[in-house]
């Protein structure tokens, strides 16, 4: 029941708001923080957690019939995992930007200062992580496959693995928020692209794999440790070349997703 | 219809900026691709309680999102407080939008949306929780602000839109339907909010298609018709656009045409209808028609059982305008 209208009926002025605007990090982490949180739903664990342990029992099986190839083992884990992170990436990456605009709730995230630059930035960082983590687990449950099959552990792949996968779901989740912004066509657009680009024509013709970013994002999770990193007349060039394209990669994501939201069109 | 002049007070084109003015359209024009959704509006308002109104397709929420700054003029410009340009730093957290959708996460609470929004605006965690609350609190869901939003009925969810938009103090509330789905209790207490927030100095632009709440809360009139705006000023001189628009009365009588044949030639009738057993009766002048009815009643002998005023709520003010542009 309603109280008295005089009693609640007050509104208090801006001296008393006690508001100040917020650096331009400090929103891109809050940004950052209420998605991750929202990806954190239980629904959508258990689904990714399902995706995971499929994932991991094809490559269990196949460590399982060629137990002494761990070349090809690892080959075989970075075919399944890659494109099954690219995907979801993508996939939430465009969910982080459709879901309030179908919903119409963005105007209201939009109204908060910087809104329209930090809200891009700060939800594809959180998919960018949500798909570390699941990349992470996909990495864990490789270890504990090496462990089963008492094969010795290759650790210092780990900081690398984690550098690719990252970096992968960071530019997949910008490429998805991209094609997001650019209207209710945004799931054929993130298809298309994924099977033209990312799929098809990185395999048609030498050359155009530096478009792709599933090699880029395999040879960074595959890349050998003993090599040196700083090495850039070898294998190190290909490393950091495929780093650049991962960031290039979400810088235009991303850089879509700002311009659309900015341009002031219904998205 | 020259809406500039219908606004005493207000600044038009080509004006500086008026004293007070908490936002101004000039010469506005908005288009979606060959959609015309806004043309040339114009309009300065300072605070109060503003009614937005118009049919549906008639540029409302091309209006309201306009003026919150989510979209921009495609000629003609939009300033606030003066002379700033949208997005400037003194307008942050001052304009407050309660869209007419609604668009609320199904499995946050309120309490969880309101300080998410107040971390974004900029205040520290516990200011963000302690203000979510209380505004909460205001809007009579303390109850219910632990609940997820999908579990609220639709006007516990209507409460929690207002409770976000008044979460923070603004000089410009944009209310889209901000009484749908409220019970009669909570519509009283949302134009008590309305009226708080005006006597604190803020403008209230209230879009509604319940006429009679709109001018019920608002002060002035803001009417829009196919993309333009028809008229604008305080109520009352809307009201007397209509009489140039046209009155006209309903009677009830014995013998309605009797009382017709009475009243043909009278120089303030200007038309006579007889419909479903009642006769209107439509001219310039309310108190000249009503003077002549008295007289008609009195020749013809007939015994009136009802009368009533067409076009003296904004009901009707809107059904004029809208055919005076038509």
């Amino acid at each position: 029941m309603a109280g008295s209208a005089a009693a609640k009926a007050s509104v208090d002025t801006a001296a008393t708001a006690g508001f100040t605007r917020p650096s331009a990090i400090v929103q891109v982490g809050r940004f950052a923080a209420l998605w991750l949180r929202e990806l954190a739903r239980p629904r959508l664990l258990i689904g990714v957690a399902l995706l995971a342990l499929a994932l991991l029992t094809l490559i269990g099986l196949g460590a399982r019939a060629q137990p002494g190839d761990l070349a090809a083992t690892r080959q075989g884990a970075l075919d399944l995992a890659g494109p099954a992170l690219g995907l979801l990436a993508l996939a939430l990456g465009a969910r982080a930007l459709r879901g309030d605009a179908d919903a119409g709730a963005l105007d209201g995230w939009l109204l908060r200062p910087h809104g329209a630059l930090a809200l891009p930035l700060g939800r594809a960082l959180a998919v960018g992580i949500f798909a570390a983590g699941f990349a992470a687990a996909l990495i864990a449950g490789v270890v504990l496959i090496d462990t089963w099959l008492g094969r010795s552990l290759a650790l210092s792949r780990l900081p690398l693995q984690a550098l690719g996968f990252g970096l992968g779901g960071l530019a997949y989740a910008a490429v998805g928020l991209g094609c997001a912004s650019f209207g209710r066509g945004y799931v054929v657009l993130a298809l298309g692209w994924w099977l033209a680009v990312d799929t098809g024509l990185s395999q048609a013709a030498e050359g155009l794999e530096s478009l792709a970013l599933r090699p880029a994002v395999a040879f960074i999770a595959g890349y050998d440790p003993e090599i040196s990193l700083f090495d850039l007349d070898g294998e190190a060039r290909r490393l950091w070349s495929a780093v650049v394209r991962l960031l290039v990669t979400a810088a235009l994501g991303l850089a879509a997703a700002c311009l659309r939201l900015r341009r002031d069109a219904p998205i | 219809m020259n809406a500039e002049a219908a606004m005493p007070g207000g600044g038009g084109a080509g004006q500086d900026a008026v004293a007070g003015e908490i936002v101004r359209f000039r010469r506005v024009t908005r288009r979606f691709g060959a959609r015309m959704a806004l043309l040339d509006a114009s309009c300065s308002l300072g605070a109060g309680v503003v009614g937005l109104v118009g049919p549906n397709g008639a540029g409302k929420t091309t209006w309201l999102r306009l003026a919150a700054g989510l979209i921009q003029p495609t000629t003609g410009e939009v300033r606030w407080r003066g002379d700033l340009p949208r997005r400037h730093p003194d307008l942050d957290n001052r304009i407050a939008l309660c869209a007419d959708r609604d668009a609320l996460p199904p499995d946050a609470s309120a309490w969880q949306l309101l300080r998410d929004h107040l971390r974004i605006a900029g205040l520290s965690a516990a200011a963000a929780g302690e203000r979510a609350e209380a505004s909460l609190h205001r809007l009579g869901l303390q109850d219910r602000m632990e609940r997820p939003l999908g579990q609220l009925s639709r006007g516990q969810r209507q409460r929690v839109k207002l409770a976000l938009t008044f979460a923070l103090p603004a000089d410009l509330y944009l209310l889209d339907e901000p009484q749908n789905a409220l019970d009669p209790v909570w519509r009283l207490e949302v134009a008590a909010l309305v009226r708080a927030a005006r006597d604190a100095g803020a403008l209230v632009v209230v879009s509604s298609h319940i006429l009679e709440e709109v001018e019920a809360i608002a002060d002035r009139l803001v009417v829009l018709y196919r993309s333009r705006i028809v008229a604008m000023g305080p109520k009352d001189a809307v009201r007397l656009q209509l009489g140039r628009a046209g009155v006209a009365l309903r009677v009830e009588a014995s013998d309605v045409r009797a009382l017709g044949r009475a009243l043909i030639g009278h120089p303030a009738v200007l038309r006579l209808e007889v419909s479903e057993g009642a006769l209107r009766v439509a001219g310039d002048d309310l108190s000249a028609i009503q003077r002549g009815l008295a007289a008609a009643v009195l020749t013809s002998g007939v015994r009136v059982s009802a009368v009533e005023t067409e076009g003296d709520d904004l009901t009707s003010v809107f059904r004029a305008l809208g055919q005076e542009v038509r």
